[in-house]
């Protein structure tokens, strides 16, 4: 008996050294927490991290908890990590907005996060004793201005130092959140577009009206991009132009009524489509408001409706696309990440289209791009600078404000937020698209940083006007209700065609051979302006517009030159930086797309590439431009 | 040379006026006479202008002016406008002032007044007026019921931009702002780039002016950049970071290495943004250092910066000799302590260069285990 209990001692310490030996570790994108509260996703720096992220956009009030419940598998100490940062940290500014707390089954650890840190980075939270089951966690927002969290680790391993380099952490991720080595099979399309903005959407409706298999993937859990709720851009540029006076129709279709329609209308008072709108406007004169107005404004459903509509498209919102596969010249597969779960999805295709206005699809495949302006002695262009630069137009962080009949109040901001005094603040109750920063740098690589300096300008600034300024009473009763923190983009890489569409091209007229949507917006570049007593980096900007004639735009800029099966649609088509100025207006790159989708209908029906669309069917792409592809229901 | 000839002309004395607006602020442009043209600017109504340099007392150039005479509404039921608009070095706009003989009119005809001469005086000084994305057949309702006054004629103004407008004179002040703030503005500048020259330099950097002195830096050529250096970097203490970020960003290769642009540099480091320290970190990678600089950049590793703590290292292992071999042992010091793990082909060469010493060799096994 006695050697038996020795036997059985001897077994339970071993199976409880196996059981010490094997640590736990769980991690959790913060992403995922299947109940977000108040907090909201932000995709648009997965080009740099490969995640997304999970903030509290409260604009100064904090946001209601998120959270999620784990399944605790061994009882014992766990050491907690949050990977998060001090988003003020980078202009050495003290106050550190962005504060939160982890709570464990409603017990705040004693760690505040989003205290330091200019980088991502884990910041260690202590430990704690969990036992095994469901364990709740809380993210508890205590400021309401923007703190962040990527991801939690709670482990056993005392030894862990979780990974912070982008190729061990996303390795480690994969691992611990046991995704398959490959992309999970999300279809084999005709056509597969990245990027759901409106040149992303108008080219996937037109493919798949015209019998296409469609796949429309888009990072956000709306469609529009600039044009949706989440930005507030309205949409600008004339449509149905002459010579295809039909282009213009899908457009007209998805998009709402606002300052143009209402425009178009007033010129034909009499017509039925111009009734309609008026009577619209007459409902919802707020309506008129273009950019920077009520969420409503947008029509965000009204472009799903019509995309989920479509049999032959297949919708893939939360999808970040940053991996593609080429064979030779053509690209086979892209390869989407949610933004949500990490998950990872493969889309094989015959023709893609770069809708993301940033190029990234392009990027990711080699194809020749520009970034920034060219010199006068490559282009000729009249405004072109004397030498290349890395100049762009900038993002814009729109903010609005609402009259409201009691008092509200703002909180300080001073320790952190960009400073303004009475000569450099101003007293404006809306932050339209001059509210625009960025212009120097990366529009990919730095764009939290970009969106984050939008956002500290225009805390900033409100904060001067409500509580400081000499006007401040004539503000006692304004509430700041809107502030972007997706960032209205403008320019990012252009991808390169057969053709780079130049200024002289557009201002002497030059008639190309292959002419299809037609582009209005006068070449309208955006320069950052100066201050005088405002000491930090520019937040405004001018518009310098040079007005033009109708112009006719060459297919050949709306494919890659040398990527076989790429189209572009969108900002980053084929044009200088000076060009760029007309085309990037959200109604012409909806006609973009609508031809886009015309012409991948003529490369399946004649198995060709984009190329070989100009080259030898082009007859047939104008046929089609002819018709309308967009059925508006006036 | 005016290409347009005026057609009518409602005299009026406005010498009050005109002295009023010449008080509008304190540029000081000196007479009209001794003027020289810079170039000539066809505006989108196809009024070809002349634009003349203007200089101070000393003889620097201060700024451009230029006699406008242009149609305003393309019917011509309006009185084509004549002023003389002013604008600095940058081709910012500066004031206006009205002819004597040919005041600015509005609907009827009816002359602008001194409040009317100082509203346009504000809307031409706004860079982003409501009208900014409106056509000129835009600014009105042509749907006929004519409730409002618009220049010469009669229709409805567009809501929105009626408080950017003097009032029965839109199309006024739509083609004097695009005349004072549009495409001209570009080829002011390239014509001031084209002038700096030593003693605009010192102009524009005592000016104070934060628009010049971005301007400076953003355009001056190599050999000025060596010639200003010591001015240029020390414009910095007047701004936040942004302005470093730039100098840095612009700053030739060669000047980098200059005692003058280093000492200010690191002694700044503290306090310079994130993106200007990581600009600045970059510049140095191909560079070589002192040690007491290098020591200066090993204190700098923090476990919170995964970013400059790579370009940190990859600046030590360039700069990886005998001589420094205690700063590469604080170096390898820091990265156990801090836990902090090295990219890889900075560990290989930091591994490589361990072999050469034999604490530095101990320091960089413990640093494999604890990269592991």
């Amino acid at each position: 008996m006695k050697f038996s209990k020795l036997i059985l001692s001897v077994s339970i310490c071993l199976i409880s050294l196996v059981a010490f030996a094997e640590d736990e570790t769980i991690f959790l994108e913060a992403e995922s927490f299947s109940d977000q509260g108040g907090w909201v996703i932000d995709q648009q720096s997965m080009d740099v991290m490969q995640s997304a992220y999970l903030m509290a956009h409260g604009l100064g009030v904090p946001v209601a908890d998120a959270n999620t419940t784990i399944e605790v598998s061994s009882k014992g100490k766990y050491h907690i990590w949050v990977r998060t940062r001090d988003w003020t940290s980078p202009w050495n500014v003290t106050g550190s907005p962005g504060r939160f707390q982890l709570h464990v089954d409603g017990q705040p650890l004693e760690t505040t996060f989003g205290t330091e840190g200019a980088e991502w980075h884990w910041q260690y939270g202590g430990d704690i004793r969990l036992k095994p089951g469901q364990t709740k966690l809380s993210f508890h927002d205590m400021t309401g201005f923007n703190g962040r969290c990527d991801a939690i680790i709670l482990t056993t391993d005392k030894n862990l130092t979780p990974p912070n380099q982008l190729e061990e952490l996303s390795a480690f991720r994969r691992k611990h959140l046991r995704f398959p080595n490959e992309p999970e099979d999300a279809g084999e399309y005709d056509l597969v577009v990245v990027g759901g903005g409106i040149a992303g959407i108008c080219s996937a409706v037109s493919a798949a009206r015209l019998g296409l298999k469609v796949a429309l993937i888009q990072n956000r859990p709306v469609l529009g991009g600039n044009g949706s709720s989440e930005v507030r851009v309205g949409l600008s540029g004339l449509i149905y132009q002459k010579p295809y006076t039909n282009l213009g129709s899908l457009v007209d279709e998805i998009g709402p009524v606002g300052h143009w329609k209402f425009w178009e209308a007033r010129q034909d008072s009499n017509a039925v489509r111009s009734k309609k709108i008026f009577e619209a406007i007459r409902k919802n004169p707020e309506k008129k408001e273009h950019n920077a107005g009520l969420a409503s404004n947008y029509d965000d459903d009204k472009k799903l409706k019509v995309v989920q509509a479509e049999k032959n498209l297949h919708l893939f919102l939360n999808t970040h696309v940053f991996d593609a596969e080429k064979k030779g010249n053509r690209i086979v597969a892209v390869t989407g990440r949610s933004i949500v779960t990490g998950k990872e999805f493969r889309f094989k295709g015959n023709l893609f289209v770069d809708c993301t206005g940033d190029g990234t699809l392009g990027y990711l495949v080699g194809a020749d791009l520009r970034v920034g302006r060219e010199a006068k002695s490559d282009t000729g262009e009249p405004r072109a600078p004397v030498q290349a630069d890395q100049l762009v137009m900038g993002t814009s962080v729109q903010w609005n404000s609402a009259e409201e009949s009691i008092s509200s109040s703002f909180p300080d901001t001073k320790s952190w937020a960009v400073q303004f005094n009475e000569q450099t603040s101003h007293k404006a109750t809306k932050g339209d698209w001059d509210w625009e920063t960025g212009a120097h740098r990366d529009q990919i690589k730095e764009i939290e940083f970009i969106r984050d300096y939008g956002l500290r300008v225009a805390f900033g600034n409100w904060d001067f006007v409500k509580n400081q300024s000499a006007e401040k009473q004539k503000f006692a009763n304004r509430k700041l209700t809107w502030v972007a923190y997706i960032g209205g983009k403008r320019e990012s890489r252009r991808l390169l065609g057969d053709v780079i569409l130049k200024e002289q091209d557009i201002l002497e007229a030059k008639a190309y051979d292959d002419g299809t949507f037609t582009t209005t917006w006068g070449v309208d570049l955006h320069f950052p302006i100066r201050t005088n007593g405002f000491k930090g980096e520019e937040f405004q900007s001018r518009a310098d517009i040079q007005e033009i004639e109708p112009y006719q735009v060459p297919y050949r800029c709306l494919y890659s030159r040398n990527v076989d099966n790429l189209f572009m649609a969108g900002r980053n088509i084929s044009v200088t930086h000076v060009a760029l100025g007309t085309v990037r207006v959200q109604r012409t790159t909806g006609m973009m797309g609508e031809v886009i989708g015309m012409a991948a209908a003529v490369c399946k029906r004649n198995d060709t590439s984009p190329r070989g669309v100009y080259e030898k069917f082009f007859s047939e792409l104008q046929k089609l431009m002819k018709q309308p592809i967009g059925n508006p229901r006036w | 040379m005016i290409l347009k000839s005026i057609k009518h002309r409602a005299y009026i004395l406005i010498a009050p006026i005109i002295v009023g607006m010449c008080n509008m602020n304190s540029v000081g442009f000196q007479s009209f006479d001794d003027q020289k043209i810079a170039f000539q600017y066809l505006t989108s109504d196809k009024v070809l202008l002349d634009i003349y340099e203007h200089y101070d007392s000393e003889g620097l150039l201060e700024g451009y002016t230029s006699h406008i005479v242009t149609p305003v509404c393309e019917d011509k039921l309006c009185l084509e406008a004549e002023v003389k608009i002013y604008w600095d070095l940058l081709g910012n706009f500066i004031k206006f002032s009205p002819i004597a003989e040919n005041p600015l009119t509005k609907l009827d005809h009816i002359p602008f007044d001194s409040a009317d001469y100082q509203k346009l005086h504000k809307i031409l000084s706004d860079k982003s007026p409501s009208f900014i994305h409106l056509r000129r057949n835009e600014l009105i309702n042509n749907d006929g019921d004519g409730i409002e006054g618009v220049d010469g004629i009669s229709s409805a103004t567009v809501a929105g931009v009626k408080r950017d407008m003097v009032d029965g004179a839109i199309f006024t002040c739509y083609t004097l702002w695009y005349i004072a703030n549009g495409g001209i503005n570009f080829n002011i500048q390239e014509h001031t780039r084209n002038k700096i020259n030593n003693e605009l330099i010192i102009k524009m950097i005592r000016s104070g002016n934060t628009k010049s002195h971005y301007f400076l830096i953003e355009n001056i050529k190599v050999t000025h950049f060596e010639l200003f250096i010591n001015e240029l970097v020390s414009m910095n203490l007047e701004y936040d970071g942004f302005f470093i970020q730039r100098i840095i960003n612009k700053i030739p290769e060669s000047l980098i290495q200059s005692p003058l642009a280093q000492d200010f540099l690191f002694s700044h480091f503290d306090e310079i943004e994130y993106s200007s320290k990581n600009e600045f970190l970059q510049k140095l990678e191909s560079i070589q250092l002192q040690k007491e600089q290098l020591s200066f950049l090993v204190k700098h590793l923090s476990p919170a910066n995964t970013g400059l703590n790579q370009l940190i290292i990859k600046i030590l292992c360039n700069n990886a000799d005998a001589e420094n071999i205690d700063v590469l042992l604080e170096l390898f010091e820091s990265l156990i302590k801090n836990k902090i793990k090295v990219s890889g082909s900075s560990y290989d060469q930091l591994i490589a260069t361990g072999d050469q010493h034999s604490k530095l060799k101990r320091l960089a096994r413990k640093m494999g285990n604890t990269r592991k």
